[in-house]
């Protein structure tokens, strides 16, 4: 079971380490990374999946509470291919 | 103004009145500016000490905490006071230095990577590369340290920018997100709860007293009539002459407020995380409850157990809505049955010093104008048990890291935050020693921090769990050599007092209450006694220990 996360979050130095240090701390795999800065280059979007899919809203809790992580999104992989 | 000066500054239009630290090679600069601030510096002896007497102010004042260490071990030194603030949810703003721009990323001298070793551990954290970034990094440390659920920052300040010149323009300050109003609907599921729970019961935690939000708890309580139960670090959000506060639940909770846990139809938990050591085992951990869960941080909400329903944001305007009398007698009546199972006995056989009882007796002779800083071990039980608080914030406890060496910096941080108060830490022969160091702090500034140390020759608390869970098989639990703690004391300058009877302790709690300047009691315990109750680790709440005194 896996979940995929879609983060929106301030292009700020080491912001990346952080997300991927609370997928490692709160114990779930990584399984696929992507990341690209917006054309301004202020933020950052980042698409993670991850494994464990039945906590990820708990996931996605943590993350929000980055000071750099404005949004986090939380899909099911089936739901994300859907809308893919 | 150059970086140093400017940081300075900031600190000042912040309110801080005191900071602890320590200098070192790229932290000078702060350091010679510091020359001219409003405020105080504290010269600790070590930085663990610094960030723990920090943390001690916070906790005490309930106002944001500043500690300062140079690069490299200064940093390091300050690793484990970050976690224990993190875990512990204090508002801490930690300052270190860091080699220069240029030269980072290169192993320079004293250089570590300081804000990559402690991703895990703090809120929030800031690598200063340019002067200009200061003053919105100022503000959004010290915004961010005391907002939502409170916690460490760290601001690492490389050399050359504490020696650059700060432009004076206006930079624009993230805020943290405002949080969240409780939704009413989830309001409305949470009082139909509590108003269908024929057994319900409070948990109150350390979130509580964190939010400033003990007024408006109990009001909630003295409207509802709830029966409560506290963590280790909700004590003193329930006064402890409450008659349906059933004490401290977990591990080596009170009897009867774990039973009434394990009976409650209802579990109402306010600004707690239900930590492994008051749960038990999880899922015999209130088995017959629904539970609300009140807590300003969703992350923690449903994150060890379920709640019907989830209350989100701060405590208050919650509380607000689910303060309404209940028909409860029946319960409340079990709930003072449940009491009595946990009162205490103390007419210990023996004619030594018994560490409940002192404590007992001081806390009734003390009022609530003492503070009491623990450290870690059979003592902070002991005293989480046996001294009863009135009020968050009497009680430093290093609740969530269980560290070591914690209470007499603690103390140090305590005793400038309130200086009407009579600061008392309480300690262990195996913790006094983690900070011993900290004796020449409180000479220095002629601290009146009395120091109770219960002294058992041996890690009390390891011991114990040797004898009960390792078939008594000791491994590196004897501290038979330790040094003579009454003339270490008077080394420092510190006078001190042996006692080692039971008729003794009445004297010390004289001398504790009634000495100026600073104190150090050191009671001779027995090494064989033991906190009870006690729940074996990975048993239900329920299957309490329970041993015979000595």
């Amino acid at each position: 079971m896996s979940f995929i996360l879609q983060i929106r979050m301030k292009n700020m130095e080491g912001v990346l380490e952080r997300v991927l240090g609370v997928v490692r701390y709160r114990r779930h795999g990584l399984l696929r990374l992507m990341a690209h800065p917006t054309p301004d280059g202020s933020h950052m979007d980042v698409t993670l999946k991850v494994d464990k899919g039945n906590n990820g809203h708990h996931l996605s809790r943590h993350l929000e509470k980055l000071f750099d992580v404005e949004t986090v999104e939380v899909y099911s992989e089936v739901a994300a291919v859907s809308y893919g | 103004m150059n970086g140093a000066t400017f940081l300075v500054k900031a600190l000042e239009r912040q309110g801080v009145d005191v900071i602890f630290g320590y200098p070192g090679g790229t932290i000078m600069p702060f350091y010679d500016a510091l020359l001219k601030a409003e405020f105080q510096h504290i010269l600790v002896r070590h930085e663990q000490a610094a960030a723990f007497a920090a943390e001690g102010y916070a906790r005490a004042t309930g106002k944001v905490g500043v500690c300062v260490a140079t690069s490299g071990p200064g940093a390091t030194n300050l690793v484990t006071g970050l976690a224990d603030a993190f875990l512990d949810s204090v508002p801490l703003v930690a300052i270190t230095g860091q080699v220069s721009t240029a030269v980072l990323g290169t192993d320079a001298f004293q250089e570590v990577d300081i804000i990559g070793m402690t991703f895990s551990i703090v809120k929030h954290s800031f690598l200063v590369t340019s002067a200009a970034d200061l003053p919105r990094v100022v503000r959004e440390a010290f915004h961010l340290a005391a907002s939502g659920r409170p916690g460490p920052v760290l601001i690492d300040l490389p050399k050359d920018v504490c020696l650059a010149d700060v432009p004076p323009k206006l930079v624009v300050d993230r805020e943290p997100t405002p949080a969240a109003e409780p939704d009413p609907a989830i309001l409305q599921r949470a009082a139909t709860l509590l108003k269908q729970s024929q057994r319900p019961l409070a948990y109150a935690g350390g979130g509580i007293g964190m939010a400033g939000a003990v007024d408006k708890f109990r009001a909630f309580m003295a409207a509802t009539g709830l029966p409560s139960v506290t963590t280790l670090k909700g004590l003193g959000a329930v006064r402890s002459d409450d008659p349906l506060w059933l004490g401290m639940l977990g591990m080596h909770g009170l009897k009867g407020a774990n039973h009434a846990v394990h009976e409650c139809d209802l579990l109402v938990v306010i600004g707690a995380r239900l930590d492994d050591r008051a749960t038990g085992k999880l899922v015999e951990f209130a088995p017959n409850a629904k539970v609300i869960h009140i807590d300003i941080d969703a992350a923690e909400v449903g994150k060890r157990r379920r709640p019907q329903a989830a209350l989100v944001g701060e405590l208050a305007p919650c509380l607000d809505a689910l303060s309404f009398p209940l028909d409860i007698e029946p319960w409340l009546q079990t709930c003072r049955e449940y009491k009595a199972l946990g009162s205490w006995d103390y007419n210990t056989p023996g004619e030594g010093v018994y560490a409940p009882r002192l404590l007992h007796n001081l806390s009734q002779a003390a009022g609530d104008k003492t503070v009491i800083s623990c450290d870690v071990g059979q003592h902070q039980m002991w005293v989480a048990q046996h001294y009863g608080f009135n009020r968050p914030g009497q009680q430093l406890t290093s609740g969530g890291l269980g560290t070591m060496g914690f209470g007499i910096p603690a103390a140090i941080g305590a005793a400038f935050g309130l200086p009407d108060h009579r600061v008392i830490s309480v300690t262990g022969d195996g913790s006094i020693m983690m900070n011993i160091q900290e004796l020449a702090t409180i000479k220095r500034y002629n601290l009146p921090i009395k120091i109770l140390l219960f002294d058992n020759s041996c890690l009390g608390l390891v011991r114990q769990w040797q004898e009960l869970f390792y078939e008594n098989r000791m491994s590196s639990v004897e501290l038979h050599d330790n040094p003579d703690f009454g003339q270490l004391a008077e080394s420092f300058g510190i006078p001190a007092l042996r006692i080692e009877h039971a008729e003794q302790e009445g004297d010390a709690i004289d001398a504790l209450l009634k000495t100026d300047g600073p104190l150090l009691v050191h009671a001779l315990i027995n090494p064989r006694e033991n906190v009870w109750p006690l729940v074996p680790p990975g048993a239900a709440n329920t299957q309490m220990m329970e041993g015979a005194r000595l």
